[in-house]
């Protein structure tokens, strides 16, 4: 136990670890107090847990997740931001989902009704993915100038980390990709679809390389976008932009959810067929996890957009 | 019942209460008996509630209180800084109770209906 005026590095405290370092310069000294008080050296598990958690909501209520402490300007980019991490999970579970949904078409009876729905479908996932795709590189160029007045102010030292474990993660993608792409090229359609248990690990392996890559792509402009300044009507823009996003993936989940209760009915031999496929269910493991996840994501996105539109809502009222 | 909603601002709403032991009214009714460091608060709020709050729920309501003008942090040279309620914090409070008052009449009116015995029945 420490004496109430013995000076203390409450920042450097590793029981405060999780709560965000203004927070720690301003209440740290006396949580840690209190700590020493109450519990000594021996922290119960409860007490621990209920520091992780009280650290994590002050990081959220301090980002402008949650609540209301946080400048409007801070809570909408924060709306906007879990829009774009939404979405790039949403990326991950959809790519997963058009592996699954390769060659579909092959699967269909040949009367033109049977394709119609199902391709349909599709066609909605696809051409909405590409304008969702379209609509996160324009708020990625509407940002490009406050980016490069961000990089002039000296902010490169904040973001090096990120950018570093990124471009890293880049580099070792690209090198597996070469790889893959190669030993692709000497293996038959079989081998290359469940034929070889050994590169269907090494694909897993590599999928798991660009998921990892365009999750650091994505902290990336996460903590970049948290420090720039932006104007308001570059946040207005963003703003706008994510709510799109978030308005695309939910078209593009009634378009996956259509496709499979389509596919279903006329083609359910190419829901069972597949290895991860139960005999007989629609209900493919691999299909369900990646529009699980879909859904997920959605509904984090959904959510973001929401919370922007009412602090624009309460901007617009000021 | 209508709820009186004129004298709790936006303010003081947030710091009502849904359950008994809501951190942030225990803290303010504690700080309505004197100014106390975070230690001390834990310890009255368990004396008089029944409460023990954990750390992390105690410091979590006292960034929200004081964010919002309810309490203001005085002045120490020790480590456990001591914590006042401000006007607008004991008018929450004030503002909570008697809302707190009209749903414990109700509650006691109905309660007295039921216990009484019925003409016809005994």
């Amino acid at each position: 136990m420490q004496d109430s005026n013995e000076p203390h590095d409450a920042a450097g405290d590793r029981r405060l670890r999780w709560y965000p370092p203004a927070w720690r310069a301003r209440y740290g000294d006396e949580l840690v107090a209190l700590l020493d008080d109450e519990y000594q050296d021996r922290l119960p598990m409860l007490v621990r847990l209920g520091l992780v958690t009280g650290g994590l909501q002050q990081r959220a209520r301090q980002s402008g997740l949650t609540g209301d402490a946080a400048p409007a300007s801070d809570r909408a980019r924060a709306g906007a931001l879990v829009v774009l991490a939404a979405w790039s999970v949403f990326v991950i579970a959809g790519a997963s989902f058009a592996k699954f949904a390769e060659h579909f078409d092959e699967a269909l009876p040949h009367r033109s009704s049977a394709h119609r729905l199902p391709d349909l479908a599709f066609t909605v996932l696809q051409t909405v993915a590409g304008v969702a795709s379209f609509l996160v590189l324009t708020g990625a160029l509407l940002a490009a100038p406050a980016f490069v007045r961000f990089l002039r102010a000296g902010g490169w030292k904040s973001v090096r980390g990120h950018f570093l474990r990124a471009i890293a993660c880049t580099g070792v993608a690209a090198a597996a990709t070469g790889l893959i792409i190669v030993l692709a090229h000497n293996l038959t359609s079989h081998q290359r679809n469940g034929g070889l248990d050994w590169y269907g690990a090494m694909f897993l392996v590599w999928a798991a390389l660009i998921a990892d890559t365009l999750m650091l792509w994505t902290a990336v402009a996460v903590a970049t976008a948290r420090r720039m300044a932006l104007s308001t009507a570059v946040l207005a823009a963003e703003a706008a932009l994510a709510a799109a996003i978030a308005g695309a993936m939910v078209v593009m989940l009634g378009a996956t959810a259509v496709w499979w209760a389509e596919m279903a009915k006329v083609a359910p031999r190419f829901l069972m067929g597949s290895p991860g496929g139960a005999p007989g269910s629609s209900w493919d493991i691999w299909l369900v996890a990646s529009v699980v996840l879909m859904a997920i994501a959605m509904s984090t996105a959904v959510a973001g957009a929401v919370r922007e539109i009412r602090v624009w809502a309460q901007v617009r009222a000021a | 019942m209508k709820r009186s909603h004129s004298a709790a601002p936006d303010l003081a709403r947030s710091a009502h209460p849904r359950r008994s032991n809501d951190p942030p009214t225990l803290i303010l009714m504690s700080l309505a008996g004197g100014a106390r460091h975070g230690h001390a608060l834990l310890k009255d709020i368990e004396e008089f509630a029944g409460v023990k709050l954990g750390p992390g729920a105690l410091y979590g309501a006292i960034t929200r209180l004081e964010e919002r003008g309810l309490i203001e942090a005085l002045d120490s040279d020790d480590r456990r800084r001591p914590y006042r309620i401000t006007a607008a914090g004991s008018k929450a409070l004030a503002d909570y109770i008697v809302q707190m008052r009209e749903l414990v009449e109700v509650g006691q009116a109905r309660l007295k209906v039921v216990r009484s015995p019925r003409p016809g029945l005994a």
